[in-house]
């Protein structure tokens, strides 16, 4: 089931059409099996095309991530080089081997990191006091800037803290508040306070009152004032009668920078008290009067006509308004109200407070529904004022919104973070497997369950990402990873009939329904609605994800858990027969034994046992080995089910009947004999019956389900929706999502506007491109047909990939089918590219030999059509306009015997691959390039004499990924270099003539090596106590391995707590793995390391460590005199400086007590001299004021 | 600092037109050119010159490079046009990354460095005219100068760009002499303020992917902070200082998150 455009519109609205979907699979005629054959086996759409598990593997390694959401590129087919600068001019870029050609100069061969100039760091101004991160050193530098490699800045001299400026204050470096104040014409006031909303604080807190210089008032702090030699009266305003003035207070009213209020003003233009209407009040009797205590302090006075104490966390500021709006009684200002209020997509009135945020969708969202082109939006209230701020296109990002309530009030808050929709599909191989996929709250299980044996669970995306419905060239692959094939399993019943017996819901629309939720779930896939048709759900939101959380973690691999044909009929029936002889005959049936030799076997044990059977015993086993006959006939005649649990009883009873005839021949009680034998005919006429009507034959039929990329509809009709909302705007993602001919124009304006192009009534033109297999050709092209042959005009050998393409002449969707059909949406199959609409169009087939049509009853006329058939082919363009006629490619099948044999073209593990340590066992996997039966053995001989038989998959439409696949476990791999010799026999079918089947002449060889040593961690830091100075502490774990299957070379993980999901090392694939958190707190912290090498072996380890913040001063623990010379020690290492004057000196223009840091600091001994000593540790930490004043005439020796 | 109603701006502004007319008037009836009558002598006033001749160049190039991300020319660029913009605009990468999914690279670590230089480019020519004029008029004045011209600097400070003029004028006419060798002009502006909060965000966004502007908006209500995406998954921020609304434009390509996988 190929899920296109318009019918997945249809499917995902109406039950009907999936019915007519459905009905596609039922078997109607010969017709059908021979089209779905045509269909099932020579169209290998992964020939040519990278498969989805590469992508997704190289996916997953592409983003391999840390917290700080930097990413390690460790793909062995990319190389990573410096380009210095680009061709556009950006400096110190790292430039992978697959985008060549963007640097201005010879890139040089390794990372940026690795570059002196281009290595990023922290660039310190030293002269602005200002900090900079992931700065190149060479641009920093030229420009006068210290360099430091720590990329985050998490350095002393860039640690903030207040710095207070008069009555101002800014969170700023000590350098810099020294710069600022020195400007201000300040001294340096530098505080200890950590965060900014404190800093900010403090200036609100200062003292203020008039300042008098010259007999000009002004308001100022003192400090501020006496830095202008003036006289200051605090508290007091200009317009104090006392201070005599020429100010008169209360002049106007007006708006103040950096505040929110609105304020008087005295005729000298200085800020006066908040505005009241009270002006008595607001004066104050000439004093400064604190927000506090002015009007309405607990209000916002939004709109107040008579009060001007605004409040900006309240929601309200200071504004200037037109006369005719409302405002002051004494001036044209309000307090203008900060609260946004609207109505939202259901109708409702909202009223959101000054800075709040909330998330707003497009669509349905979450359970892998999103819809193509819908986007997450977070809006915002800023002052007064709606804004949004869209997520990352192509749901890169989601919308997250938690909400804070206390009592009646709550207040939203949204951020757009980063979909990790990639880790879920990579997920399910990693570390924790599907199990990892609850760690994730981007990711979710889907529970497939069709039937009993075909269930599945599969970790997906919740919120799926969108793909470029244009360019994406992966989206096909990707979302083929939801393809599914169910086999349904029939047989016929004592009537006739054929009966579903396994898998019958796989053939109900639960089938269609399940799967297509699956490949929705996996991007914009399948069968799905653009945004415009999904409606978003009332209080439906992302939660957000912990701060730690990080993305990735695990490796890609896909386990599959279907559950396969295990248990048949035929086995339920054997095993009615009781344990001895059900076992046998089961074992019988399904021949996995020799039959002769299982009826040796039980012959000789028989023997051994003789002394102890008595009669009955013998009836039993004449029993048994009627059972054995009856139940071999059910296997030769290829019944199962109950027929074949009647044929084994038949047999038993008849093995019973014959005992009885012989017992009472000995007996001489012929009047016995002659009923039995009587009884012996029937139960021979039930098998005869058995084996006429055909009852518990059994029959399969496929019904595959394949995930396409979704595609826009054609035409154009909603492009112009896209411009709908202003609070949306459109973009190339949302515009295409809405048809196939919408084009997005002026997208590098802010709102750029989607239109459908130019209506044109013309179909695309099909002409033939290129044949891409070398030795073949086009043949007798015309505009509506053309022939493949080899160069030499002889038809497609069987088995044999044919890739070849077809051009349109505009941009088209094509799809394919082996029968004449008049509607574009009759036609199933689509070429390699999928969905997509482009002018190449790439075909790939691979023809089966015809003599495999026999098994399928394929024969005479209909055998012939096949070997020499067409392949019709229609193209639909943006507009739907498709060709009527059918374009023709034209194939024949080599009609000669087959003379190839199958060959291996892949195997897991691979050749050379590892094997964990202690191991003995492993499951090998080959896909050969045709149906075959293989062997294989430990030694190298011919086919029939390799012991090993494997289990293969010899359907002609059991095609896989890279071929037809066999299993067997591998035993006894004691050797450090297991060689396995593998051989295969072709044709399975021919099983009437062996003689024309193909055997390998050499034997495909497989070398596994046994891992010799356990992957070890040898070696992890941190580990104990660690110290810093300051908060956030910055801690580089670091792991190194050895051992294993390749010299200690493995993949490392790391986990804060057994219940978090493993997080990749940020540098790892190697022996040594490194990774920085910048953002650690003091505590203790035990890390689970966990690393894996390409083996599977697995090594643990933990790093146990406390962190711990040294943020106190040293302390002088002991003062002395010793050979004239004053001695100090310290509780930890420091440097001490001594003033001979005051306390508040300046280090560095102070005398040193010590050379390096150290305990012990000395100065020269001066009877009399009082010394005053401060002294700075390690981490800057320096007391506030003295350390110790140590006056040398106390002082003894 | 008081914010005046819009009728109290309209007198102010006809009464400076006056004024300013009035001078013109003197200045034609003198025939001088910055050249003002202090007692009996003309004494000269170089600074109100200068500022003159200098202060609209200063602020065309401040609005130019605030405009364009903080270069007069740079090819590290996105051409963008907002709503109501007249042309597009070469806004520059001032954190920028080729990649997919990494962070950016700082372009100009030492920005405030980096803005100094592009207003000194900016000007350059236009001081030295200017210098140049004024000597030309001192002379036409029939002072006899004698003048030394060695360049000048750009100062970024906070509330103010400040234009120092390395150079020294000796004038001399009828036996009087007057050596003037201190050329400081100043330009209200906020310039260096926002160029503070631009470095604050770049930083923040190197290490972060992401700035937590209504945050900071929350902080400092004086600025107000617009971050868009362009449909090529660019971030174009733009600040504006709500007082003055000059404003600082830029662009930052980092963390970018491609389309599918």
């Amino acid at each position: 089931m190929n899920m296109n455009i318009a019918e997945s519109y249809l499917i995902h609205q109406t039950d009907e059409v999936i019915g007519r979907e459905r009905k596609i699979q039922e078997e109607k005629d010969l017709i059908d099996i021979g089209l779905n054959l045509l269909i099932g086996i020579f169209s290998i759409k992964q020939i040519g095309i990278v498969s989805a598990e590469e992508i997704v593997n190289n996916t997953w390694e592409m983003f391999s991530m840390n917290n700080s959401f930097t990413a390690e590129f460790s793909l062995d087919d990319v190389t990573w080089n410096c380009c210095p600068q680009t061709i556009n001019g950006a400096i110190c870029q790292d430039i992978s081997s697959l985008t060549p050609g963007i640097c201005a100069s010879e890139p040089l061969p390794t990372k940026c990191e690795n570059i002196a100039e281009c290595k990023s760091g922290c660039c310190f101004d030293s002269v602005e006091g200002l900090c900079t991160t992931n700065s190149p050193k060479q641009e920093c530098v030229v420009d006068g800037g210290k360099w430091n490699d720590n990329a985050y800045c998490l350095i002393q001299e860039c640690q903030r803290g207040c710095c207070v400026i008069g009555s101002e204050s800014q969170f700023a470096t000590e350098t810099r508040c020294k710069y600022i104040s020195s400007i201000y014409g300040y001294e340096k006031d530098f505080r200890d306070i950590q965060t900014e909303l404190e800093c900010i604080l403090i200036s609100a807190s200062q003292f203020l009152g008039a300042c008098i210089v010259n007999d000009v008032c002004s308001i100022e702090t003192e400090q501020e004032c006496l830095s202008y030699n003036g006289r200051f009266f605090q508290d007091y305003l200009c317009s104090h009668p006392s201070l005599e003035t020429d100010c008169t207070k209360q002049n106007s009213t007006g708006c103040y920078e950096g505040k929110d209020e609105i304020y008087w003003f005295d005729s000298c233009g200085n800020k006066e008290n908040i505005y009241s209407s009270d002006k008595e009040k607001s004066w104050n009797n000439g004093r400064v009067l604190i927000k506090e205590n002015s009007c309405n302090s607990d209000s916002s006075n939004a709109g107040s006509e008579t009060c001007g104490n605004c409040n900006y966390y309240a929601g309200s500021i200071c504004s200037e308004t037109k006369a005719e709006e409302i405002h002051i009684l004494e001036g044209n200002y309000v307090c203008k109200d900060l609260k946004c209020r609207y109505t939202d997509e259901w109708g409702g009135k909202v009223v959101r407070e000054n800075g709040e945020s909330w998330c707003v969708y497009d669509s349905y969202i979450g359970d892998g529904k999103d819809a193509p082109g819908s986007r997450h939006w977070k809006r915002m209230c800023i002052n007064g004022e709606i804004k949004v701020e869209p997520c990352a296109d192509y749901r890169g990002q989601v919308c997250a919104q938690t909400i804070i309530e206390e009592g009646d009030v709550s207040f939203s808050m949204a951020s757009c973070v980063v979909n990790e929709a990639f880790a879920c599909i990579a997920e399910e191989g990693g570390m924790g497997g599907i199990f990892g996929c609850e760690f994730n709250k981007d990711c979710m299980i889907k529970h497939i369950y069709i039937d009993e044996y075909f269930h599945f669970d599969q970790c997906v995306p919740r919120y799926p990402r969108g793909f470029d419905l244009k360019e994406d060239s992966v989206a096909s692959s990707l979302c083929g990873i939801a393809n599914n094939k169910c086999t349904i399993y029939y047989e016929k019943s004592f009537s006739g009939n054929w009966k579903c017996i396994e898998n019958c819901d796989c053939e109900g629309a639960s089938f269609t329904n399940q799967l297509n939720d699956l490949c929705i779930s996996l991007g914009d896939c399948g069968g799905s609605v653009n945004y415009l048709y999904s409606e978003p759900v009332k209080g439906q939101y992302v939660e957000p994800k912990e701060i730690r959380e990080d993305l990735g973690g695990t490796r890609f691999g896909r386990s599959e858990t279907y559950g396969g044909a295990e248990e048949s009929g035929l086995q339920k029936g054997v095993e009615t027969l009781g344990t001895i002889m059900g076992s046998l005959a089961f074992l019988a049936v399904y021949y996995k034994f020799d039959i002769a030799w299982s009826l040796r076997q039980l012959i000789g044990g028989m023997k051994g046992i003789k002394s102890n059977i008595n009669s009955y015993g013998t009836a039993i086993t004449c029993a048994a080995l009627g059972a054995m006959v009856g139940a071999y006939f059910a296997k030769y005649l290829e019944i199962s089910g109950d027929a074949a649990t009647a044929m084994t009883l038949s047999g038993a009873a008849m093995g019973v009947a014959l005992w009885v005839a012989f017992k009472f021949t000995e007996m001489g009680n012929w009047y016995f004999i002659h009923y039995n034998w009587i009884g012996v005919i029937i139960m021979a006429l039930i098998i005869l019956y058995i084996w006429y009507s055909g009852w518990g034959k059994t029959k399969t039929k496929v019904v595959n389900f394949n995930c396409n990329a979704w595609q826009a509809p054609t035409g154009g009709k909603d492009c112009d929706k896209c411009d709908d909302d202003v609070l949306k705007p459109c973009s190339k993602y949302r515009c295409e999502s809405l048809g196939q001919a919408c084009v997005l124009l002026n997208e590098n304006e802010e709102n750029p506007v989607c239109q459908a192009i130019t209506y044109e009534p013309n179909p695309p033109i099909i002409s033939a491109g290129e044949i891409l297999s070398i030795g073949y050709g086009f043949f007798n092209e015309n505009n509506h047909k053309v022939e493949i042959r080899k160069q030499d005009g002889e038809c497609i050998p069987e088995f044999t990939p044919v890739l070849f393409t077809l051009k349109t002449d505009e941009n088209a969707q094509c799809k394919y089918y082996f029968e004449k059909k008049q509607l574009y949406e009759d036609f199933e199959n689509y070429p390699v590219e999928g969905t997509s609409f482009g002018q190449e169009h790439s075909f790939a087939f691979s023809m089966p030999s015809l003599d495999s049509f026999n098994v399928y009853n394929v024969t005479g006329d209909l055998k012939e059509m096949f070997g020499n058939t067409n392949m019709y082919i229609k193209c639909i363009d943006y507009h739907g306009n498709y060709n009527l006629d059918n374009y023709n490619v034209n194939f024949c099948i080599n009609s000669g015997p087959d003379l190839t044999p199958a060959t291996v073209v892949y195997s897991e593990p691979v050749n050379h691959a590892f094997i964990k340590y202690n191991t003995t066992e492993v499951p090998l996997t080959i896909y050969v390039s045709e149906p075959a039966e293989c062997r294989l053995d430990i030694e190298d001989k011919n086919y029939d004499e390799l012991l090993g038989i494997m289990e293969c998959d010899t359907e002609v439409n059991a095609v896989g990924l890279y071929g037809w696949e066999c299993n067997t476990i591998l035993t006894d791999l004691n050797s450090n270099e297991n060689t396995i010799y593998i051989r295969c026999k072709d044709q399975p079918w021919k099983t009437d003539n062996d003689s024309l089947r193909n055997i390998n002449s050499e034997s495909y060889t497989l070398t596994l090596h046994k891992t010799e040593t356990p992957l070890k961690i040898y070696s992890v830091s941190p580990q104990g106590e660690i110290e810093a100075g300051f908060e956030p502490i910055s801690v580089e774990l670091e792991a190194k391995t050895s051992g294993g299957s390749n010299n200690g070379k493995s993949t490392c993980y790391y986990q804060f707590s057994e219940t978090e999901k493993p997080a990749q090392f940020f540098n790892t694939f190697s022996e040594l793995h490194t990774q920085t958190f910048d953002m650690m707190s003091q505590g203790n912290y035990n890390l689970l390391i966990t690393c894996e090498d390409n083996a599977g072996n697995l090594a643990y380890e933990n790093a146990i460590f406390n962190l711990n913040v040294d943020s106190s001063a040293p302390i002088v623990v002991r003062v002395y005199n010793e050979a004239s010379k004053l001695k100090l020690i310290t509780d930890e290492k420091a440097e001490c400086y001594y003033d001979l004057s005051r306390c508040n000196f300046d280090l560095n223009n102070a005398t040193a007590m010590t050379t390096f840091a150290s305990t012990e600091h000395s100065a020269v001994w001066s009877t009399g001299q009082t010394y005053y000593i401060k002294c700075q540790d390690v981490w800057e930490n320096s007391n506030p004021s003295c350390a110790i004043v140590v006056n040398a005439n106390k002082l003894g020796g | 600092m008081i914010k005046i109603n819009n009728k109290s701006q309209t007198t102010i502004f006809i009464i400076i037109g006056i004024i300013l007319v009035s001078i013109l008037g003197l200045f034609f009836l003198l025939g001088g050119k910055g050249v003002i009558d202090i007692g009996k002598t003309k004494e000269i006033n170089p600074n109100i010159f200068l500022q003159s001749c200098i202060e609209d160049k200063v602020r065309e190039g401040i609005d130019l490079i605030s405009r364009q991300g903080g270069y007069i020319k740079n090819p590290l660029n996105k051409t963008f046009r907002f709503t109501g913009e007249i042309d597009y605009t070469d806004i520059s990468y001032l954190c920028y990354t080729v990649n997919y999914y990494l962070s950016c690279v700082n372009q100009e670590p030492m920005l405030i460095t980096h803005l100094k230089d592009e207003v000194e480019k900016y000007i350059f020519d236009e001081v030295d005219n200017c210098f140049n004029d004024l000597v030309y008029s001192l002379e036409k004045e029939n002072y006899i100068v004698d003048a030394d011209y060695n360049g000048f600097e750009v100062g970024l400070e906070p509330g103010r760009v400040v234009v120092e003029i390395d150079a020294g004028l000796d004038l001399t006419k009828s036996d009087e002499s007057l050596s003037i060798d201190d050329f400081k002009l100043i330009i209200p502006s906020k310039f260096y303020d926002l160029a503070i909060v631009v470095q604050e965000i770049i930083s923040q966004e190197a290490r972060f992917c992401h700035f937590e502007h209504l945050g900071f908006m929350a902080l400092y209500h004086d600025y107000d902070i617009d971050r868009f995406r362009t449909s090529d998954l660019i971030t174009i921020y733009t600040l504006k200082h709500r007082q003055s609304e000059e404003m600082f434009r830029f662009a930052v390509r980092a963390c970018v998150i491609p389309p599918g996988f």
